[in-house]
């Protein structure tokens, strides 16, 4: 039982990062029908971005925030350059372009950081011990991760909810014609949205470097779990997305150990297993609405 | 879904912009441009690729106009003429070791490989190109015919012969079988979970050891005989890939031109009018999955005979990306782009690799975003539209005048789309 | 009476395909003008021109200025705003937020509330439903929530696709009563696209008739209505 909370605890920790990942995979799903494939190495150049300012002596608490508005400001800047001029393009040309974006960042960090994996600190404050509570060890930089994504769902939501750009955003995603015609432009909410999702990926990016080790294909096998959580909790619903995510973590933690076939480098495939499973049985996942076809 | 877009080639802004860049390149000193760094290193071969595009789009424009008076006598001489176009590719191919030396950055192995890649793409031009199922999968299949032809070896001492039998019959049964779920996914989704069949390749092969070596692999060095030239072993190997990539092609040229190709592409651009018309959607794209897995089996078991090593890390996932942007760049809804697509995917990454060890990549990330905007049909849907422009304005003095009697007149060829135009034209009449 | 809207040769076309062959028409500052025409008549593309979705050529006048080159989103700030064909619903939004949506291009806070609070007015059904998902709501309902939403961006003239379209007469009649009165009582000018001939005749001061994206004929309503050819094709009787 002991070992089963354990898991729990490091399986949620991790669909924490899932849920990051598949939330940025959402945002730009609701709104411009793209599976953006390129969506994990953007985050890991952002991580390495942000190594770069704490080697060259930034504290955690500058580089983060200082990286998340670079992000965001190139998740836009992708958008209007790259993405825009394929919007209405047949689906094989918008996939191939966010897989050119796959390539481009991931021999991008190569190039530059080399394949060598780089340490990647804790958030100042943050102690590496662990606190015991009866037999189960507590890692305070796992409660971190899940204090954070919290805070993000909960800024989110008020951005969404509360908040007229929010509405103008769900409009542009939901019924771009009908926006347009209320004077909304609808471009710029979709450049926004690529801002946000590029934002949260970065940061999904951040929180996961200092428990894999950050290497250009650091994001690869993340992006994956990611995209099953995207599928399991619904590609057209954000909360959706994070559930799924911790959904996919605690699958892969417990399968990992429980199931003898899998072991530790069998994981991948209990994420396969999910997608397929998902798309065949309840294509627009738990949370989803809308149907998985785009007529 | 509209999957191929018919462009207009009066709107494009690239044609001259490669002209002048391939000229800028073979003007200016090349020296001069490596002093700047890496940006120097970068514009070699995208220059160079430039330049090799326009000169080849150039003798497209300057062969139309000297073929001219055998083209203008109809249909028929213009048949003829890609006869005669066929040939020549042929024996460039089968004249290959007297010149293959000469060739900057070429062998008889690396042609044999590029080849290899040539049947894949074939597979994945059916597949993608003319039945608009997206699959980012094929490496997965490619693995199976190494697996096949190294667990065959090790297990068996089964000849390596028969591995280029069974390796398509597995790979297209369950690429078949694959199409099941398949059915159910469209665009990006499919791209999607055949991605994460490609991916879980690897760790499945390395989980296996028992039978596949785990992540040594299973090396095959000079234990794979053959009935002759056993002194040349890369020739013999070149020769047998080509042959069967000659099959390939002539059976994909014929699939695409029959009864299977025109259900296909009845099936990608409209799915419920092609069901409705009472074909087969399910089994069409099963079978379509199957061909192109069993060209994938194929190539792969052909691959490790040629390398002679299969090993987990050969079938990263990345692999089955590479498949499909050559397939993209050389051009998805045509045949013959395979061929431009596997050269591509083995001499470019060949060539850029000594910039630096990622450089491969980067640069095929560029030129895949930039062929994109450019030439959505790839680099022979390009060439297919010069020669077109070529013809038709070079006949009618004033393209302008008729939208729709440029269209008429002229009869193409590789690309299903003239069915569509035709349709625009007559809707607008 | 000068004209609010005033367009000279207007052409319009998909992608190469074009629509909309040359129109002249002019629609009065507070007046009524009908658009009437069969099915792919080219109505549609027309309202489409005027708002800059389509590729659009021509000398077109809002307010005596000339809007070429404006956006969709600045044509909505001036105040030139449609109610589509099919009404536009923001269908998983509710009834206020489509509201609030329909004010997108305002930023006066109160300003906006007050509005809210007058569109209930006009369409009491509204106001009952407010937190309803708008999707849910029925044709009729719908067509009130399209014409309330462009009334709370403050428009000054209103270009209506066939607002009649698969609505019950009786409804239509309703809409069409509350369409006069924002007429009169608030000044704003409607270009209205109609298949419904009869009633868009009997609001209107003026209409045009088009055939395959040109005008036919035009002349005031009252001329429209008796002609032969209109009554004949289009009236049915
Ligand atoms: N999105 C579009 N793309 C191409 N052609 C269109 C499009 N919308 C309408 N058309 C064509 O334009 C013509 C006029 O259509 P429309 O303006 O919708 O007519 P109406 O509103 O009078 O029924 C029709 O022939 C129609 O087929
Ligand atoms: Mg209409």
């Amino acid at each position: 039982m002991t070992e089963f909370i354990q898991l729990v605890l490091a399986g949620t920790a991790n669909g924490c990062i899932y849920g990051l990942l598949a939330l940025a995979l959402v945002l730009i799903y609701r709104s411009t029908h793209i599976i953006n494939f390129g969506q994990g190495e953007m985050a890991m150049f952002s991580t390495y971005i942000c190594w770069s300012f704490l080697n060259a002596g930034m504290g955690y608490w500058v580089a983060v925030p200082l990286t998340l508005i670079l992000a965001f400001a190139a998740g836009i800047a992708v958008q209007r350059v790259l993405i825009r001029p394929v919007q209405n393009a047949p689906e094989l040309t918008i996939v191939i372009v966010t897989l050119g974006l796959y390539l481009f960042f991931n021999s991008l960090a190569l190039w530059i950081y080399s394949g060598v994996p780089k340490p990647f600190p804790l958030p100042t404050g943050i102690r590496q011990a662990s606190w015991q509570v009866g037999d189960i060890f507590i890692i305070p930089y796992h409660l971190f991760i899940f204090a954070v994504l919290i805070t993000l769902m909960a800024v989110l939501y008020v951005l969404f909810q509360r908040t007229k750009l929010g509405l103008g955003l769900r409009a542009a995603a939901a019924q771009p014609a009908s926006s347009r015609l209320v004077g909304i432009n609808v471009n710029w909410m979709l450049a926004l949205g690529w801002g946000i999702a590029a934002a949260a990926g970065a940061l999904a990016g951040m929180l996961s470097a200092p428990v894999v080790q950050l290497e250009p294909n650091f994001m690869a096998t993340i992006l994956i779990f990611s995209f099953a959580s995207a599928t399991l909790g619904g590609f057209d619903s954000p909360p959706g997305a994070v559930v799924g995510g911790i959904a996919i973590g605690n699958i892969v933690a417990l399968g990992g150990r429980y199931i003898e076939f899998i072991g530790t480098q069998l994981d991948i495939v209990l994420a396969l297993v999910v997608i397929v499973a998902v798309l065949l049985i309840r294509p627009a996942g738990l949370f989803g609405r809308q149907v998985v076809q785009r007529v | 879904m509209e999957f191929v877009r018919s462009f207009d080639y009066r709107r494009n802004w690239f044609f001259p912009l490669f002209v002048v860049a391939g000229l800028v390149w073979l003007l200016a000193e090349p020296a001069k441009l490596d002093a700047i760094p890496a940006v120097g290193d970068l514009i070699g071969p995208f220059a160079g690729m430039a330049a090799l595009l326009s000169l080849v789009a150039i003798g497209t424009v300057i062969a139309a106009y000297l073929l001219r008076p055998v083209l203008d006598r109809g249909p028929q001489a213009e048949r003829a003429l890609r006869w005669v176009g066929y040939g020549l590719i042929i024996a460039f191919f089968a004249c290959m070791p007297l010149y293959v030396e000469a060739i900057p950055h070429a062998s008889m192995l690396k042609m044999t490989v590029a080849i290899q890649f040539m049947i894949v793409i074939v597979g994945l031009n059916l597949l993608t190109g003319f039945g608009g199922q997206i699959s980012l999968g094929q490496g997965a299949f490619f693995a199976i015919g190494g697996y096949t032809l190294a667990i065959g070896f090790r297990e068996w001492d089964m000849p390596w012969g028969w591995s280029l039998l069974i390796a398509p019959l597995i790979a297209g049964v369950l690429g078949f079988l694959i199409g099941i779920p398949a059915l159910r996914f469209k665009g990006p989704y499919l791209a999607l979970a055949t991605l994460s069949l490609a991916v879980t390749v690897t760790p499945l092969a390395k989980k296996f050891e028992e039978f596949t070596g785990g992540v040594q692999g299973v090396a095959m060095f000079g234990k794979l005989s053959v009935p002759f030239w056993q002194d040349n072993l890369d020739r013999f190997f070149y020769y047998m890939t080509a042959l069967l990539a000659l099959l390939v092609f002539v059976l994909a040229a014929n699939l695409r031109r029959g009864r299977f190709g025109r259900a296909l592409i009845a099936i990608r651009d409209n799915e419920t009018a092609a069901s409705a018309m009472g074909v087969n959607v399910a089994l069409y794209k099963m079978t379509a999955f199957g061909i192109a897995g069993a060209f994938a089996g194929l190539a792969g078991a052909l691959n490790g005979v040629v390398i002679q090593f299969v090993s987990p890390d050969q079938y990263s996932p990345l692999l089955s990306i590479r498949f499909l942007v050559g397939a993209v760049i050389g051009g998805v809804a045509t045949i013959n782009g395979a061929i431009i697509g596997g050269l591509f995917q083995q001499f470019v990454p060949d060539v850029t690799v000594s910039i630096n060890k990622s450089a491969p990549d980067a640069i095929q990330a560029i030129i895949l975003i930039v062929v994109m905007y450019t030439m959505r049909h790839g680099v022979a849907g390009f060439l297919q539209e010069t020669w077109r422009y070529a013809r038709s304005g070079l006949r009618l003095r004033k393209p302008g005048a008729g939208g729709t009697a440029v269209v008429e007149t002229v009869v193409v060829v590789e690309r299903e789309e003239v069915v569509i135009v035709r349709q625009d034209g007559g809707g607008a009449a | 009476m000068s004209a609010i809207l005033e367009a000279r040769n207007l052409r319009a076309a998909y992608g190469d395909r074009p629509v909309i062959f040359g129109i002249d028409l002019a629609v009065p500052e507070r007046g009524i003008v009908a658009l009437l025409g069969a099915n792919g008549a080219g109505k549609t593309t027309t309202l489409r021109a005027l708002l800059a979705e389509v590729r659009t050529w021509g000398d077109v006048r809002y307010q005596g200025q000339s809007i070429a080159g404006k956006s969709t989103q600045d044509l909505v700030r001036m105040g030139m705003v449609m109610v589509p064909e099919g009404r536009g619903t923001f269908t998983d939004f509710t009834v206020e937020e489509n509201l609030l949506l329909g004010a997108y291009s305002r930023r006066d806070k109160d300003g906006i509330r007050r509005d809210i609070e007058r569109m209930y007015g006009y369409f009491p059904v509204l106001g009952q439903r407010r937190k309803q998902r708008a999707g849910s709501m029925s044709g009729g309902e719908q067509q009130m929530l399209a014409i309330a939403r462009a009334l709370m961006s403050r428009p000054k003239l209103l270009l209506l696709d066939e607002p009649s379209l698969g609505l019950a007469p009786l409804i239509v009649q309703e809409i069409f009563g509350i369409l006069t009165t924002i007429n009169r009582e608030e000044g704003v000018s409607m270009l209205l696209v109609e298949q419904d001939a009869v009633r868009a005749l009997k609001v209107a001061t003026y209409a045009y008739l088009l055939e395959t994206g040109r005008v036919a004929l035009e002349g005031t309503a009252e001329q429209l209505a008796a002609s032969d050819d209109v009554r004949r094709a289009y009236l049915g009787y």
